[in-house]
């Protein structure tokens, strides 16, 4: 089996994800200083002029701009919808942690969810086949998601998004190998 | 499942405890919480269903807040514990990946299916606060005929809403369905009545509409119920749908000719003397007004209807006998039993409406008769409001030129287009869109043209329509699964019964009920309508507890949910007075308030508006599958799957006469416009017409399964003009939406 990467790394890499796939407004993130990834460095440019950022947060990932990226892991299944299959699985990952989402209106199987748990799976030290079977119950779909946010995004803050959760993609891939 | 040893809100593992929060963990904490049980929650709720208006009783299976299941309510006097397609899958509806999520505005000024609107996320407040300040603008500056709003006159908080503003443009679509049912119903029966006895009739008379395929279990179960007690049923249809199959007999009308069978039928009935004399001499202004009836009718022969419907003389003569004989017919009306699809609906709705009282069946056993339901007041009844302001100002699409159709408020979508591009330009400055889109209007392009020229457009939807693709706001909607009523049951009514429509779920994201909507641009606009004798604010549950209390279905809607059904079993007691408007409590046949108003007291033979000539030689028919609900549910993934898309459908026979080949592309032409499809052969309709089926075309790119997928049977539907309607004696306003002649040609 790979190892991940090094692991303050990936934490930080699933951790801004995953709070720019929650946070439209990318002036309410917080960059830590010495973050050094390249899409730490895009959120602190985008933060200087926000309303582009907030604009095509819109555009990308909500109703009624284009719909181009659905955020919801559902979306992505066999027979696309809301609140389906993979919604109650990944609230039963939550909750066997002992854990839910704020949002409870909203569908537990938001990307932007299920990478900062697994951020927090991997850095509580679960063991490999937990992490990876995780990986791949909820974060291996994202393929087809980065694959469309590649193909829509015009903001450098979500082309660097995009990059970012290929990197996370590869990483836990290579786990799972 | 079993719980992790592991406590994500603090760390340990691998990073140690005692540390410092790190950013994962913040992050963390900002989005999850602790949970309250490590179990799902699973519950069985009672509530009802939205696609149609009999709201079929459901009962739905929910884990955590998420329908999973549903089916139907057994003991429910319309669904009787089944749902239909489209009910069954109302899930398509509630998690529809495109639903509205969130309010937005648009940011691009500039508007149109080519343009992107740019719409950003804005809270509910900024959405209130903007369309309220638009509202008081436009209001203020152009007057109250300035705000269009283009929704039905429900729910009664929204009503209210609209009323308490002064609005004089509440438009609804029900000129395109039972509109001249409720004129003509007002004045002959008294009242619009959605109850058919049809499991008790004898013989079933149904001309156009295809009861069984196109919505309402109630009447599809009526009907087939009927079949098997032995029912005899007629059908006139221009093409052979289910309830033809259904049928003991089809007949293969000519597209509106249907009223000259209707009074061909009369005709057989007065002339004959076979209709019932019991009912007729004592219910009835027969007596009256027989020396008019029997002379107005004479004219109208089997012979003289034959040629213009096809319909032989002699099958007419003896249906119209049979039908007078059985002891308990019924001849029902509604939506596309052409109360609405041609320019003489209101004539045939008449005639059908005598033929029932002939018949003696109005109120009585296998008949049309009255819903018993309990008596649940409205908001104004608990809460009474301040006199509401005149609706002053110029009504957009001339209905006010049709008294009659004028009197019972609804409609019309067919003039509304023509008001706006001809009659009144510029007049409308704001327009708010209620779960409507501009697919519902003859000639959508008419209507797309008249918005372009509305200074500010408001959509309340679940979904991005092509009507939302235009606006400056949309508003998140909800879905009947998000919210909570009280049904009466009033289409199988034989005594009071009542479903408790319980939200099954709360609505997700930042979706919010039209009743909130109404309170809170209320309060911004016109507070003093919206509050209570103490000055508090209107609550929408208290209100509804109090309803539920007042009708006696429960101490609150909690106690009533907890029934789910409640029910007043009574004897049914045929009416011996009828509240039909001028008839001293008889039922009119001979109407005097049609001699004004640009009506007739009898029904007069009218041809439909547009008949085939050498330009346009043949019939265009549109049809609504039972797969679908009008324009509203091509986007649900479930229906989408069983039917995505349309045709033109042709006999084989008219394709060969002008050299069409099955699947090829044709288009289609009429005065209105054109239309590009395949051609799909089928032998179920006639062959001097073409039919396409309703609900596709939809433009919005924001709809993923819908969006580009067919095309419109509206572009080729002429707009309709209410001088045209007066000087035709369309007095009860039929939209015409069948009304249109074609040719077609092979591409």
């Amino acid at each position: 089996m790979t190892k991940m990467p090094e692991q303050p790394q990936i934490l930080l890499s699933l951790t801004l994800a995953g709070q720019v796939l929650l946070q439209s407004d990318p002036a309410l993130i917080a960059v830590p200083s010495d973050a050094g990834i390249a899409l730490s460095d895009e959120i602190r440019l985008a933060q200087t002029v926000p309303d582009a950022a907030v604009l095509e947060y819109s555009r990308l990932f909500l109703n009624p701009t284009g719909v181009e990226c659905h955020l919801w892991q559902s979306v992505y299944a066999d027979e696309p919808r809301l609140f389906g299959p993979a919604h109650h699985s990944a609230l039963e990952w939550f909750r066997r942690y002992g854990a839910e989402p704020q949002m409870s209106n909203e569908p537990a199987d938001h990307l932007g969810l299920l990478l900062l748990f697994y951020a927090r799976l991997i850095e509580e030290g679960e063991p490999a086949d937990v992490t990876v079977a995780y990986f791949n119950e909820h974060i291996a779909w994202a393929t087809e998601f980065t694959s469309k946010l590649q193909q829509q995004a015009r903001h450098p803050l979500y082309l660097a998004l995009a990059r970012e959760i290929q990197s996370i993609l590869a990483a836990g891939v290579n786990q799972a190998m | 499942m079993s719980l992790s040893r592991r406590n994500l809100f603090q760390l340990g593992g691998a990073v140690g405890a005692g540390l410092a929060a790190s950013p994962s963990l913040q992050a963390f904490e900002n989005y999850f919480s602790p949970a309250a049980s490590p179990y799902a929650d699973m519950k069985t709720v009672v509530s009802a269903c939205g696609v149609c208006s009999p709201a079929c009783g459901l009962q739905a299976r929910v884990k955590d807040g998420v329908m999973t299941f549903v089916e139907g309510l057994p003991g429910d006097a319309h669904g009787n514990g089944r749902l239909c397609g489209k009910g069954a899958a109302g899930a398509g509806f509630l998690y529809d990946p495109d639903r509205l999520k969130y309010p937005m505005k648009r940011t691009n000024p500039r508007k149109g299916f080519d343009e992107d609107p740019g719409f950003v996320r804005i809270t509910w407040q900024e959405a209130l606060d903007t369309i309220a300040e638009k509202i008081g603008h436009y209001k203020t500056n152009f007057g109250a005929e300035s705000l269009m709003f283009v929704t039905l006159p429900a729910p009664d908080i929204w009503l209210r809403f609209i009323k308490s503003i002064g609005v004089v443009n509440r438009i609804d679509h029900r000129d395109e369905c039972f509109q001249t049912d409720m004129v003509v119903q007002k004045y002959t029966t008294g009242g619009k009545t959605w109850c058919n006895d049809f499991a008790n009739s004898k013989y079933i008379l149904l001309f156009g509409w295809d009861i069984l395929a196109k919505a309402k279990l109630v009447y599809a179960n009526g009907i087939l119920d009927a079949r098997d007690n032995g029912a005899k049923v007629v059908h006139f249809s221009p093409s052979y749908t289910p309830t033809s199959r259904a049928s003991s007999e089809w007949f293969n009308i000519r597209p509106g000719s249907d009223l000259a069978v209707a009074l061909a039928m009369i005709n057989v009935i007065v002339s004959e003397n076979r209709y019932n004399k019991d009912f007729v001499d004592t219910y009835t202004n027969f007596a009256k007004y027989e020396t008019q009836i029997r002379a107005h009718f004479s004219e109208y022969t089997p012979a003289w209807a034959e040629t213009l419907s096809d319909v032989p003389a002699d099958a007419i003569t003896r249906i119209a006998r049979e039908f007078a004989g059985s002891g308990a017919s019924i001849a029902p009306a509604h939506k596309k039993t052409l109360c609405a699809n041609y320019n003489n609906g209101t004539q045939l709705v008449h005639a059908i409406s005598i033929l029932n009282i002939l018949a003696g069946t109005v109120d009585r056993p296998g008949g049309r008769y009255f819903p018993r339901t309990f008596s649940v007041p409205g908001v104004d009844a608990v809460y009474p409001p301040p006199a509401y302001p005149a609706a002053a100002g110029r009504r957009v699409d001339g209905r006010d030129k049709l008294p009659h159709a004028h009197a019972v408020d609804a409609g019309l979508f067919s003039t509304t287009a023509d008001g706006m591009l001809n009659k009144f330009p510029g007049m409308i400055k704001f327009a708010m869109w209620r779960d409507y889109t501009t697919l519902a209007f003859p000639h959508p392009p008419s209507m797309e043209k008249a918005l372009q020229s509305v200074e500010f457009n408001v959509v309340y939807d679940f979904l991005p329509t092509d009507t939302a693709s235009l606006a400056d706001i949309v508003l998140p909607g909800t879905v009947n699964f998000e919210t909570s009523d009280i049904m009466n049951r009033d289409y199988n009514a034989k005594y009071p019964q009542a479903v408790a429509r319980s939200a099954v779920v709360p609505p997700a994201f930042e979706i919010k009920s039209v009743g909130y909507v109404a309170m809170e641009l209320g309060k911004r606009l016109a507070p003093d309508y919206f509050k209570t004798a103490d000055g508090s604010w209107i609550n929408l549950s208290t209100l509804l507890n109090e309803k539920t209390k007042r009708a006696g279905l429960g101490e609150n809607f909690a106690d009533f949910v907890s029934k789910g059904i409640v029910e007043k079993k009574a004897d049914f007691v045929p009416r011996t007075t009828f509240g039909a408007v001028g008839g001293g409590g008889k039922c009119q046949i001979y109407v005097p308030a049609f001699e004004t108003g640009h009506g007739e007291p009898l029904p007069k033979w009218h041809p439909k508006r547009d008949e085939p000539d050498s330009t346009y030689p043949y019939y265009y028919l549109t049809y609504i599958p039972p797969i679908h609900k009008r324009n509203s549910s091509q986007n649900n993934a479930i229906l989408n799957e069983m039917m995505g898309d349309n045709e033109a459908l042709i006999n084989p026979k008219l394709a060969a006469k002008i050299g069409v080949k099955n699947g090829q592309r044709v288009l289609i032409r009429s005065r209105a416009g054109q239309i590009e499809l395949n051609a799909k052969f089928t032998e179920l309709i006639r062959d001097d017409a073409v039919m396409v089926i309703h609900g596709f075309g939809h433009r919005s790119r924001l709809l993923t399964k819908a969006g580009g997928k067919g095309v419109r049977d509206g572009d080729i539907i002429p707009i309709g003009n209410i001088d045209d309607f007066v000087a035709t004696k369309n007095f009860g306003g039929a939209s015409c939406i069948m009304d249109a002649v074609v040719n077609i040609t092979p591409l």
